[in-house]
């Protein structure tokens, strides 16, 4: 094995921790997210906490991207295959 | 609708390819399941699952070392 | 794990069953090598053959066998020798497949399986007589049967066909109550194409099961590699008149068309896999009985 092909190797370890982390992150925010909606569903928030919430979910989404732009991610290859339960993020 | 695509079953050629994930889906779950002399039962269930995850694990390797998709994560 | 009855494990053999068939010609299967290289012979017991194959035992054992079948290689390689000896079998009559890697110690022990459920594999057998299996797999676009069939708002979808909501900013009302209304629709609506899409698969295996002779449902395959047609709504087998089958995969097309499907693909003839449990396995999940 040249150094070379170590190098590569874990440049790749690296990038699938990163995805695996960001994965994580992803369905979290996607959680959050459903919850929210949920929230909004049953009618107990106020307009105000509707904005505030909707922002942070968007700036947290915004920020997602920006982490998957950065590690040369997209947001698909953010999913993990659970084989017969489909994807875990589901499609989108 | 895209056209219609599949073996010709009107004239009833034979299957110059059989797709392996339709051949597995018969041959490892269905037809006549008997023990045997040698019971496989419970290795079949750790069988098919080894077996389909192996062929989850090929198909993506292949298809990544062909460029169709991106490294992934397993 | 061993049967009792079984002989010791010093016997020389190890014989893999492929198949049952009536006892008559097996001409047909003379020259045919098998899954371990061997010379495919007709065991025959009473009306009924067996369709197998000596192997080393040395090379077949539980463990290797187990062992080879992990491997995609080899798994594939034994599956579809495993299939051409079945298919082959098929042409000469009516068959009954078995699934890969049922093996005897004896021939004897072959013919005993013959004897003990004799009426029940001629019973079998004779249901199967005339009759193929087909197979169906349909897709459809979740996004296009909401917009034609649904009664949600269609998911806004910006030009990289990803949701508007994550548009870069500008392309719609920037408000955080905004996004999260647009989030709510854009779930909705897939969930509704969730919906739909399991319908459109349910309605094409309800039109094609009145026709067929039985059918059996698998969960349809999730897969990323499925491409540019959608998700997989149907993954089904048919047992149909082998006169028909041209006939019943134009009326799966139809059908499938009919139903919101965008592509189908059928699959087959196929020796009947799906349905060697015969006519009575109503108890068995697997298969459906429909007449």
């Amino acid at each position: 094995m040249t150094a070379r092909n170590i190098e590569m190797d874990r440049a790749n370890a690296e990038r699938s921790l990163v995805a695996l982390v960001l994965t994580i992150v992803e369905l979290l925010r996607q959680l959050m997210e459903r919850q929210a909606i949920r929230r909004v569903d049953q009618g107990d928030l106020s307009d105000g906490q509707i904005e505030r919430i909707g922002s942070t979910l968007m700036r947290l989404d915004e920020r997602m991207s920006e982490l998957c732009d950065h590690f040369e991610l997209t947001r698909d290859d953010l999913n993990l295959d659970l084989g017969p339960l489909g994807p875990l993020l589901g499609r989108d | 609708m895209s056209a219609f695509a599949g073996v010709d079953v009107a004239s009833r050629t034979p299957p110059t390819h059989v797709a392996l994930v339709d051949l597995l889906d018969r041959v490892l779950a269905g037809g006549v399941v008997i023990a045997g002399d040698v019971t496989l039962s419970i290795a079949e269930v750790e069988l098919v699952r080894i077996s389909l995850r192996a062929l989850v694990v090929s198909i993506r390797a292949d298809m990544a070392a062909r460029g169709h998709i991106d490294e992934e994560l397993l | 794990m061993y049967d009792a009855a079984a002989p010791p494990l010093t016997a020389h053999e190890t014989i893999w069953v492929y198949a049952i068939t009536h006892s008559g010609d097996h001409a047909g299967l003379t020259g045919l090598r098998g899954i371990g290289g061997g010379q495919i012979r007709a065991l025959r017991s009473g009306p009924l053959a067996a369709v197998v194959e000596s192997v080393d035992p040395g090379v077949f054992s539980a463990e290797q066998i187990q062992g080879r079948l992990s491997d995609p290689a080899e798994l594939e390689a034994i599956a579809r020798r495993h299939h051409d000896v079945v298919v082959a079998a098929a042409a000469l009559g009516p068959t009954l497949p078995f699934r890969l890697a049922t093996v005897y110690r004896t021939d004897d022990r072959v013919r005993g399986l013959l004897d003990q459920r004799r009426d029940e594999f001629c019973h079998r057998l004779g249901w199967l007589t005339g009759r193929t299996e087909c197979g169906i797999k349909a897709w459809a676009d979740p996004d296009v049967l909401v917009r034609e069939r649904g009664t949600a708002e269609p998911a806004d979808r910006g030009p990289g066909g990803r949701p508007a909501s994550r548009e870069a900013p500008g392309s719609a009302d920037q408000s955080g109550a905004a996004y999260l209304f647009r989030r709510r629709a854009e779930l909705t609506a897939r969930v509704e194409g969730q919906r739909l899409a399991a319908r459109c698969g349910d309605e094409i295996h309800a039109a094609l099961g009145r026709l067929a002779v039985a059918a059996h449902r698998h969960p349809p395959r999730d897969s990323r590699t499925d491409g540019d047609e959608g998700v997989m709504v149907l993954n089904a087998a048919y047992l149909v008149e082998s006169a028909q089958l041209a006939e019943f995969a134009e009326f799966a097309q139809a059908s499938a068309a009919g139903a919101g499907a965008l592509k189908v693909v059928v699959t087959g003839p196929w020796p009947a896999y799906s349905f060697a449990d015969g006519p009575d396995a109503l108890t068995c999940p697997r298969s459906l009985a429909l007449t």
